[in-house]
């Protein structure tokens, strides 16, 4: 569970703040807002890569930002919103790394580290993919490949930056659903940021709205027409 | 996969053997396997050949593979650390700093120890405070090649430093540091050898300990940091490693370019992984098996040709930086 007290996200000024909020596991919510709002910002506070402006975000009662720092990537995972490959790194290494919370000093992987890597390549389709080189796949299992990599590090939180933003229709579609069913089978919170309100609609995912009148973050649970959002947001 | 891996690994051990057993006996004067024994096992008064063997054939070897496996690992290092693959202990002017502080004692007459570990400890101090230059500078600076002008400039300044110092220095003092720049193999003794093994062992150990390290580096510093990485304390343990191979190596082999720059790459080429662990052994052998040939190319050629290390490492060097530039960064 994360909850926002008087959050003031920004880096040297507040871009917008966030009163009183509690986000669940289990649910996705799609973080929704104009170009330059600070849905990355946001996200990125939420990894501590950026530290907030104000006000403090609580993770299970926790303030976020005093817990120890490797302690971190067992509690956050993080998706950047493109994935450009790595010459020679095979997708079953690039997905093993996200064991790195886990393994020993020197990374070796035991054997419920490697059970864990192919249990979630086998939910996400893309064991056959394993031995080929990251920087050779298609966009769509690559973007596949990156979300696995947070989910071997079996953290509560996921986060991801615009993870659709370079996906054809039907990839889009696919990684939604895929992510919506995530959350809800393995109890986690997900929070993805997107332009893509219409996707939203139909997966009913609640919303996070970036309010650039009000410079706020609103939360709408059920919104029922695409309006609803841009209204808030516009 | 793993078989590849397996395959080269084993070959190039192979490999390393063989030319390392015609180094030992390719040069002017024809030497046996007795004479390689005694220079081991026998204590009364050694012959000639036999002195010649254990006094400049078995440490120049030893030089050789020390040399090429601690630069081509130095090299690899720095690729991973500033995710280059034009970085190197030579491009990125770490050599410089060894060069640098050298000179100072060298031709100044200052000592920090005053024994044969000054050159030594001279050469990782320089090295290391280079290595931090450009770590610093890596940090402001986004562009693979900017990084490697800012190293082609510390080579630079150290030049004009060292002329500097070169001219104000005694005749026999400006000719031995001219000999040590040219790179060489042939300046160490028996005696030195135990002292560089134990230094040399020292920091191949010091990298397995990095893999983890190396291999989340891999990913990006950012997501290396999101998955726990200690960002400050890997970039400088990374330094330190890569300063004590090249200023170990450059203390007793002269500056020696390219080899850091190009192994790691063709490394990488032939095991076709990003797993430190492989890459830490496939870059030792087969960076000993590059330097080792090419000090039995020198030997070879010594009557019709003088050719001095450094200049034949740059020599095959230099056009493999151009096809990487080519090839990789465009």
């Amino acid at each position: 569970m994360i909850c926002f007290k008087n959050t003031h996200v920004g880096y040297k000024t507040s871009l917008f703040e966030i009163n009183d909020l509690c986000l669940y596991t289990g649910k996705m919510y799609l973080l929704a807002g104009k170009n330059g709002t600070g849905k990355t910002t946001l996200l990125k506070s939420l990894v501590r890569s950026i530290p907030l402006h104000g006000g403090r975000i609580e993770l299970n009662g926790n303030d976020l930002h005093q817990l120890e720092k490797r302690m971190l990537p067992q509690l956050v995972a993080f998706v950047e919103s493109r994935f450009n490959g790595i010459p020679f790194l095979t997708l079953k290494d690039y997905i093993s790394l996200g064991r790195s919370p886990h393994t020993n000093a020197f990374g070796r992987l035991k054997e419920s580290d490697t059970q864990k890597t192919l249990e979630v390549m086998t939910l996400l389709n893309i064991t056959d993919y394993q031995d080929k080189f990251t920087d050779e796949l298609s966009d769509g299992i690559r973007q596949l490949g990156a979300i696995a990599r947070a989910l071997v590090q079996e953290a509560p939180v996921l986060l991801l930056d615009e993870p659709t933003a370079f996906l054809d229709f039907e990839n889009k579609d696919l990684l939604m659903k895929t992510l919506k069913e995530i959350a809800v089978s393995q109890n986690k919170c997900i929070i993805c940021s997107s332009h893509d309100l219409d996707l939203s609609i139909e997966l009913a995912l609640s919303t996070l709205a970036v309010s650039s009148k009000e410079n706020k973050l609103v939360l709408l649970e059920s919104p029922q027409n695409k309006q609803e959002i841009i209204g808030l947001i516009c | 996969m793993k078989y590849r891996i397996h395959f080269f690994l084993l070959f190039s051990a192979f490999a390393l053997v063989l030319i390392s057993v015609l180094h030992l006996f390719v040069g002017q004067i024809p030497l046996s396997f007795a004479d390689f024994s005694a220079a081991f096992f026998k204590n009364s008064p050694l012959s000639t050949n036999e002195l010649l063997m254990r006094e400049f054939r078995i440490p120049r070897l030893i030089m050789a593979i020390v040399g090429g496996g601690g630069l081509a690992l130095a090299g690899m290092l720095m690729q991973t650390l500033f995710n280059n693959p034009l970085a190197g202990p030579y491009v990125l002017g770490i050599n410089s700093g060894s060069s640098l502080l050298v000179a100072l004692s060298t031709l100044t007459g200052f000592t920090f120890l005053g024994t044969q570990l000054n050159i030594v400890f001279a050469a990782i101090v320089g090295a290391f405070i280079f290595g931090m230059i450009i770590l610093l500078f890596s940090l402001s600076v986004k562009s693979h090649i900017s990084l490697l002008l800012i190293g082609l400039m510390l080579g630079s300044f150290t030049f004009a430093v060292v002329s500097i110092l070169e001219l104000s220095a005694a005749a026999e003092q400006f000719k031995s540091f001219a000999v040590w720049g040219m790179g060489s193999l042939q300046q160490v003794e028996m005696s030195q050898v135990p002292l560089i093994l134990l230094f040399f062992l020292g920091s191949v150990l010091s990298s397995f300990l990095l893999i983890k390290p190396l291999n989340m580096l891999v990913l990006g510093e950012d997501s290396a940091v999101m998955l726990g990485l200690s960002l400050r304390k890997t970039r400088i343990l990374i330094i330190s490693v890569t300063a004590l191979f090249t200023g170990l190596i450059t203390a007793y082999c002269g500056p020696i370019a390219f080899v850091g720059l190009a192994v790691p790459n063709i490394t990488k080429l032939v095991f076709r992984t990003q797993q430190h662990a492989w890459l830490i052994g496939g870059n030792l052998i087969i960076g000993a098996l590059f330097l080792v040939s090419c000090d039995v190319l020198i030997q070879y050629l010594e009557e019709t040709v003088h050719l001095p290390l450094n200049a034949l490492t740059s020599i095959i060097g230099a056009p493999f930086v151009i096809f990487i530039l080519i090839k990789k960064v465009r």
